[in-house]
């Protein structure tokens, strides 16, 4: 029983870490630089990440964790197809990940030295992508990674992400032994979570009223993301899908198709200056993604015939 | 506790049974105090300060056996009658105290011979007392002050007895001023005319015992510490229909052997307790409640209650448990549960929760590194907190019913053994100072399979992943 292993209790840490208890404790990250990239190829979305950890913080990066997960019951399923997946992929984990929770599935890249699996985190019910280093790859202070990419059939969608540092639990001092709750805190305490861009599963049932109000849902998260960089902008593009909403809500789709036409263009248009790449994937690909969906024709009707049905449901993926 | 709550009766055997006064009118013979003759003292239960004397009178070939036992700790006084005190039922370690005193009925001469006792107990409030004649029971009631109890002789050849107890957590002293036996050759006695006022019919109570949950989390496993307790009532009937407030209800609980998983001696266990204390008063439907808060130990306490002043109790079994746990299955061919080599204190210490993915984690390990990992400590059967206790612990620090574990509650934890067993020969993954055919587990590399599998770790002597 442990008996048998207390006995060798110290024997154990000094046989394997030599000074046991050597009493360290992480520092929080800060300041990581997040930036996520959207490319299609044909009907796929690529999303490449960026990662620096800030020459200023102490600890070396070890996991990244971004949350695909996806509501079976309002959510489309996952398009067929198998989609490549990074070399460390663990196929095991990631098979016992899609039997417990409804994930958008993904392919995956991995820099050299990481491993990918799907994922569940602690206390988390839902499902992560994630991506790990070795003890050789660790993302030490003052260095960028790239290479992170997650390949999908679903739309970009506003993504938690969050990123571990290394936490030598061998090194803590003595009142984190068998403390769940001390050693929860601290690595709440330490990990930067954010924001970013990933792929989201359309709904199943296209509302074009609920749509154009995700749109809005993308603009205002944009903008208080900063990654769109002008608050007149955000006005601009605020005032277009007022203009589709009317429409919309008139049963004029012809019109409507048309101020999407502009709303894309000028998206488009403002893309590098005025937008960051998050706020540009969002916009562009969801306008196109709502355009390509539109009826032809639309019944006239108006928003509050949606209001108890899901007024903001860009926030539920 | 039924079997303590009989222990703790006093019996009396006799011929016949009733109570009455004045007996005047018999004709008895009176039985000195110092015409009983010392037979034995033995222990009695597990109290070894309680000691057994028995008295027969006026000896064992006599047609007129009559003995007397009387269990308590100190030897009966038998100067100008028979004085002792019979301990308080919670003074004891099993709150029993037992006084036997007798005729054999089943001696041919006894047949129709009848006894008589003058008694007076410091409170008859606190002793209950019931008379078997020819197999039927009845509950007399005692009177404040001197009872005089006549018992007629036997219709029959049988068991006779009265039997009472000492229902309060307070001593009760008893004084027997005079026992005397109807001489052979008189007739059965006439009882004599009862008492004015006519002592009233002695109610039959019982008692019902009920739990809100039948099964409780132990503590500190819940966030929620509702999950920790249970309202337990008790409800008190009379086949009288009297008023039934007012009763005295007492409480107390014992932890079933080995249950939970823990084979080893039940000295020190924690038992759960009674909030606001151990007993309660009934209102007027005769009921009361108090609540059960969990130890922290997982397992099955019988809970029981018994009524002050009356032979009537009753007992629950609840279970302390964290529910559906299940046994992590030995998977050889992956994984070896480990820790079991050694102990059989606590043999079954792979049980896990629902969220507990230790057994995929090991199957990823073996997959990336062709060893298997022992599977050490999760949780016990019922979960609560996980002892060690003294054993091969070289440092002797441990003890039962007390951590070194602090998790190991919930299902939701699992140590690794940092050596790991490798499946193939001339494995290339770093042996560190593991013994030849085996491993290092890697840190890093078991960290990123537990926490994509729903863990983190925490420090421990081993590798411990909680999920």
């Amino acid at each position: 029983m442990m008996n048998n292993h207390l006995s060798k209790f110290s024997f154990a840490f000094i046989f394997f870490f030599g000074a046991a208890f050597a009493s360290s404790e992480p520092t929080p990250l800060k300041n990581i630089y997040f930036k996520a990239d959207v490319t299609t190829s044909g009907p796929l979305y690529n999303y490449n990440y960026e990662i620096t950890n800030p020459r200023t913080n102490d600890s070396n990066i070890l996991f990244v964790y971004l949350t695909i997960s996806r509501d079976p019951n309002s959510d489309q399923e996952n398009a067929s197809g198998i989609l490549p997946q990074c070399s460390g992929f663990d196929r095991t984990t990631s098979a016992s990940i899609h039997s417990r929770t409804a994930v958008v599935e993904t392919g995956s890249s991995a820099p050299t030295g990481w491993d990918c699996s799907y994922a569940i985190l602690k206390g988390n019910q839902y499902g992560s992508f994630g991506w790990s280093a070795s003890s050789k790859t660790l993302l030490k202070p003052g260095n960028s990674l790239r290479g992170l990419v997650l390949t999908s059939y679903a739309l970009p969608g506003i993504r938690e992400v969050q990123i571990d540092p290394d936490i030598d639990i061998d090194q803590l001092p003595p009142e984190y032994y068998e403390n769940l709750e001390k050693t929860e805190t601290l690595r709440n305490n330490v990990r930067w979570t954010g924001k970013t861009v990933g792929p989201k599963a359309p709904p199943k049932v296209f509302d074009a009223l609920e749509f154009e109000d995700y749109l809005e849902y993308l603009v205002e998260e944009s903008s208080d993301a900063s990654w769109i960089k002008d608050a007149k902008i955000t006005k601009e593009l605020n005032a277009k899908l007022e203009q589709l909403e009317k429409k919309i809500e008139s049963g004029d789709h012809g019109s409507a198709r048309k101020i999407l036409d502009e709303f894309i263009k000028r998206v488009d248009a403002l893309k590098t200056k005025s937008l960051t790449n998050e706020a540009y994937a969002l916009l562009y690909f969801n306008g196109k993604y709502m355009r390509d969906h539109l009826p032809e024709k639309g019944k006239s009707c108006s928003r509050h015939k949606h209001v108890g049905h899901s007024w903001r449901w860009g926030k539920r993926w | 506790m039924r079997r303590d709550l009989f222990r703790g009766i006093f019996v009396f055997l006799a011929l016949g049974t009733g109570v009455f006064s004045p007996v005047s009118a018999f004709a008895f013979l009176i039985i000195d105090p110092s015409d009983w003759n010392f037979l034995s003292a033995a222990p009695w239960g597990d109290d070894p300060s309680l000691v057994s004397y028995l008295y027969q009178y006026p000896n064992l070939n006599s047609p007129r056996i009559a003995s007397l036992s009387i269990t308590t700790r100190t030897p009966p006084s038998f100067s100008g009658g028979i004085h002792f005190t019979v301990p308080g039922v919670f003074n004891a370690p099993r709150g029993i105290t037992v006084l036997n005193f007798g005729s054999n009925s089943y001696a041919p001469g006894n047949m129709n011979t009848a006894l008589a006792m003058w008694v007076t107990f410091s409170s008859s409030t606190s002793i209950s007392c019931y008379m078997q004649l020819n197999g039927v029971l009845s509950y007399p009631t005692l009177h404040e002050g001197e009872n005089v109890i006549v018992l007629p002789g036997a219709s029959t050849s049988g068991y006779q007895q009265i039997a009472c107890q000492n229902v309060s957590p307070s001593d009760v002293t008893v004084d027997i001023s005079q026992i005397a036996l109807l001489p052979i050759d008189e007739p059965s006695p006439t009882p004599s005319p009862l008492p004015s006022p006519f002592p009233s019919p002695t109610p039959h109570y019982t008692l019902s015992l009920t739990s809100d949950k039948s099964s409780v989390y132990p503590a500190k496993t819940s966030t929620t510490n509702d999950n920790s307790n249970t309202v337990v009532t008790a409800i008190i009937q009379s086949d009288l229909g009297e008023d039934l407030s007012g009763k005295i209800v007492y409480f107390s609980t014992t932890p079933k052997v080995d249950s939970g998983g823990h084979l080893h001696p039940l000295e020190g266990r924690p038992m759960g307790s009674f909030f606001p204390g151990p007993s309660c008063v009934t209102d007027g439907s005769g009921s009361c409640q108090v609540r059960y808060d969990a130890p922290e130990i997982g397992g099955v306490e019988t809970v029981s209650a018994s009524m002050a002043g009356a032979l009537t109790s009753n007992a629950l079994d609840l279970k302390i448990e964290v529910p559906g746990l299940k046994p992590l299955e030995a998977n050889p061919l992956f994984y070896q549960l480990t820790g079991t080599e050694n102990f059989s204190y606590h043999p079954g210490n792979h049980y896990m929760a629902e969220e507990n993915y230790i057994d995929i984690v090991a199957v990823v390990f073996f997959d990336q590194f062709d060893a298997m990992l022992g599977i050490n400590d999760m949780s016990l059967p019922m979960g609560g907190l996980f002892d060690i206790g003294p054993g091969d612990d070289e440092s002797k620090t441990s003890e039962f019913w007390k951590p070194p574990h602090s998790l190991h509650r919930l299902g939701r934890s699992a140590d690794v053994d940092r050596c790991a067993k490798s499946a193939i020969q001339d494995n290339p993954n770093d042996r560190g100072r593991c013994s030849i055919g085996y491993i290092q587990v890697d840190r890093l590399k078991f960290e990123k399979i537990c926490n994509n599998n729903g863990g983190h770790l925490v420090p421990e002597s081993s590798i411990h992943c909680e999920f």
